[in-house]
């Protein structure tokens, strides 16, 4: 049974005795494992439960527990199984590059006629962007500190190209002309 | 979106009810002041209804004809002008249906179905010489060129701002064109503008083009775009201290000394070409037409706000050849057989209802009247649910007397609303008669419903400190109904008639019993009028001390 509370614990990533806030932070939920043969006793509310579970992706832990309670060998290795999986899953929520959040690679504003003339802004965006699903990103003056770097162009003449990548794939916005009026939207979801 | 009737609220203060001789009041006649027909206020639902759709549904302003690509929008705007007009001509007094109706129009501009085809017309091409191919053309509708969008909306944001004194179009984002498409494209971008940005970039792109205008598509500045940014710069001024009409003269001097429109004949070129890099250079009009037909009402209506006498005479042209000749064009059918295709078809049918409108501003009675006599014996016109228009039809045969039944749904909806609504000057009156705070703390009615109730007159006269209001019965029948009167001095009494029969002395004071009162002033200081609605009923509140 001690081998089933650890690898219980592994999945779960819930210490026993252990108070947890619920998902909307309303109410205080205890979670306890009891040792022996008796059944996990979640209280007050399942509700908690599921919705940690959920978050680590081992939905049927439960279940998995109940049914295979006076098996303990076979448990076991079930229990194993689904923590290799939770341990992997709490890795992607733990890691920004795993998990879908975005990290900026490069931001340039060039010229139109000169391409070759071109102008950092990979850190303006990445401090505004970096660590999150979904970016709006202004495109002025703002990427060229504040200046316009070639008056004499005119609006068609500055353009703005931005890549990120989520969960380790990369995406291009871009290119849209630099505009103090333009926000470009970044986001991990949807369409590449 | 039609209001719903009020309960009667909680009683704090009610007048005196008596039908007994009152204080003298000065004499008031409800028919010295404007009033709408049954037709007019038909038109004027319609033009509501239409503003209330659900974004996206375009029911009923579908045309034969993409013009510029744009048909929609045009009649967008338009529909909104011309309930502008008859809110600043007939009920002053009464602005919530007006108000909501053109911050519709005002949202249809933004909507991707509308704003979006700028795509398209951004990358210009080999046709008109301009380029060797499509330039890969820009997003963002503001920003430069598309005078045809953003000049409709600097003239129904500033004629709105100075109607109801109302500065939501100042802040921030107020204008927001969001991409969001997937299926092509660079990535999700929002642009956003306010009133403010709009009249600085026009202003500018017509001072950068040695004031020639700013651009429809890229390198075409036309003529009539610009007539409407022109009044946009009145109104906008007005509320604003700025000084964006010191380029009207300018512009129209400089298309005279450019040999692009003749004073003497007035003849003029409907567009003007340009480099495609600079607004300013390689400046090359078309052919020159006479200013009364084509589109020349287009820009006629509007301009006869800054500019009354030349557009008058250009109206009719010299010896009043050019009016004679395009009514007659109108009337004798020959325009649904100038061109005979489906785009000839909706042009020559638009240019039929700028020809009226333009008619109606420069005071043309004869002529609008004899144009709408030809839309009523052959459009069509239909009643449904109050609202009153000519649905479009597409049959363009001519009979022997020169009659057809052709009509677009511009000209069906709009142009002829406009045009009997404008009893001559109604665009010059609306921006050279601006509102403001005077106007805002006036008298006024609101939470009439519109299902039951139509407001034919509303109109407060400030010398005689009276309020006339006259409601007719709407579409769906209603035992009684009410209305808010706003805005009455609580330290003055009113001597309230209704249909020319003294009805109440209406004064704030405590006590009393409430039941049954035809009106009630309430402690917010408005008074709530109950009243039977099967006849017309017109009510005139007149403060006696």
């Amino acid at each position: 049974m001690l081998a089933a509370r650890r690898a219980f614990d592994c999945a779960t990533g819930l210490a026993p005795g252990v108070s947890y806030l619920n998902t909307r932070g309303r109410e205080r939920v205890a979670v306890l494992v009891h040792a022996g043969d008796k059944p996990l006793n979640f209280r007050p509310r399942n509700l908690l439960a599921w919705n940690v579970l959920r978050r680590v992706r081992v939905p049927t832990i439960t279940m998995v527990w109940r049914s295979m309670k006076h098996r303990e060998k076979s448990w076991g290795m079930a229990l194993a199984v689904v923590c290799l999986l939770a341990s992997a899953a709490r890795a992607q929520v733990e890691d920004p590059a795993a998990s879908g959040k975005m990290q900026i690679t490069s931001c340039l504003v060039y010229l139109t006629k000169s391409p070759d003339k071109t102008y950092e802004c990979t850190a303006t965006v990445a401090e505004a962007c970096n660590g999150k699903q979904q970016c709006e990103m202004p495109i002025g003056y703002n990427l060229t500190g504040g200046k316009d770097v070639d008056p004499a162009s005119g609006f068609l003449g500055k353009m703005v190209k931005i890549t990120y990548t989520c969960g380790g794939h990369s995406r291009q916005r871009g290119p849209y002309q630099q505009n103090e009026h333009a926000s470009m939207i970044l986001e991990c979801s949807g369409l590449p | 979106m039609m209001k719903k009737s009020l309960i009667a609220p909680s009683v704090l203060a009610l007048g005196l009810l008596s039908t007994a001789a009152f204080a003298s009041a000065p004499t008031v006649n409800p028919q010295d002041y404007p009033k709408l027909t049954a037709k007019e206020l038909g038109h004027i639902r319609h033009l509501v209804k239409m503003s209330h759709q659900l974004p996206g549904d375009w029911s009923g302003f579908g045309s034969l004809l993409l013009l510029t690509e744009r048909t929609r929008h045009f009649q967008v705007a338009f529909a909104g002008m011309t309930l502008a007009l008859a809110q600043h001509q007939y009920t002053p007094a009464y602005r919530e249906l007006y108000k909501d109706a053109l911050e519709a129009y005002i949202q249809k501009m933004q909507h991707p179905d509308i704003w979006e085809r700028w795509m398209f017309s951004s990358r210009g091409g080999a046709r008109g010489g301009l380029l060797d191919d499509m330039h890969q053309g820009w997003m963002d509708p503001i920003a430069k060129d598309n005078i045809m969008l953003k000049g409709y909306l600097l003239q129904l944001g500033a004629a709105h701002e100075m109607l109801y004194g109302d500065r939501k179009y100042d802040q921030p984002g107020a204008f927001t064109f969001f991409y969001n498409g997937y299926g092509y494209g660079n990535g999700l971008i929002k642009f956003q503008y306010t009133l403010g940005d709009i009249a600085r970039i026009i202003h500018q792109e017509v001072v950068d083009s040695n004031y020639v205008g700013s651009a429809c598509e890229p390198a075409r500045i036309f003529w009539a775009c610009n007539a409407i940014s022109n009044v946009g710069f009145m109104h906008y001024d007005q509320v604003h201290g700025t000084d964006y009409t010191d380029v009207l003269p300018k512009m129209k001097r400089s298309w005279i000394d450019k040999g692009y429109m003749n004073p003497n004949t007035y003849r003029y070129s409907s567009a003007v070409f340009t480099s495609w890099d600079d607004r300013a250079a390689d400046q090359r009009a078309v052919p020159q037409t006479p200013m009364a037909n084509g589109i020349g009402g287009w820009s006629g209506m509007f301009n006869h706000a800054w500019d009354a006498d030349f557009v008058k005479a250009a109206y009719f042209g010299v010896n009043g050849k050019d009016r004679d000749e395009t009514l007659q064009f109108n009337l004798s059918g020959d325009y649904a057989k100038a061109w005979p295709s489906p785009e000839g078809y909706a042009y020559y049918s638009l240019q039929w209802g700028l020809f009226i409108a333009y008619a109606a501003e420069v005071g043309d009675k004869e002529a609008v009247d004899k144009m709408l006599a030809y839309a009523e014996r052959n459009y069509r016109p239909v009643w449904q649910d109050g609202a009153y228009y000519y649905p479009r039809n597409d049959d363009y045969a001519v009979d022997a007397q020169g009659n057809s039944h052709g009509v677009d749904p511009w000209t069906g909806n709009v142009l002829i609303a406009m045009a009997r609504l404008n009893k001559g000057g109604g665009f010059y009156k609306l921006y050279n008669e601006p509102w403001g705070e005077a106007q805002y703390r006036q008298p006024y009615i609101s939470d009439v419903d519109t299902l039951s109730t139509d407001v034919s007159q509303a109109f407060y006269d400030d010398k005689k400190q009276a309020l006339i209001v006259t409601l007719s019965p709407g579409p769906i029948a209603a035992k009684q109904v009410q209305f808010t009167v706003r805005q009455l001095d609580p330290s003055k009494v009113y001597t309230v008639t209704k249909n020319g029969k003294a009805a109440v002395r209406l004064e704030r004071k405590a006590g009393g019993d409430a039941k049954n009162a035809p009106m009630i002033w309430r402690e917010d200081n408005t008074v709530v009028v109950t009243t039977g609605i099967a006849t017309e009923q017109t009510f005139v509140f007149s403060a006696t001390r």
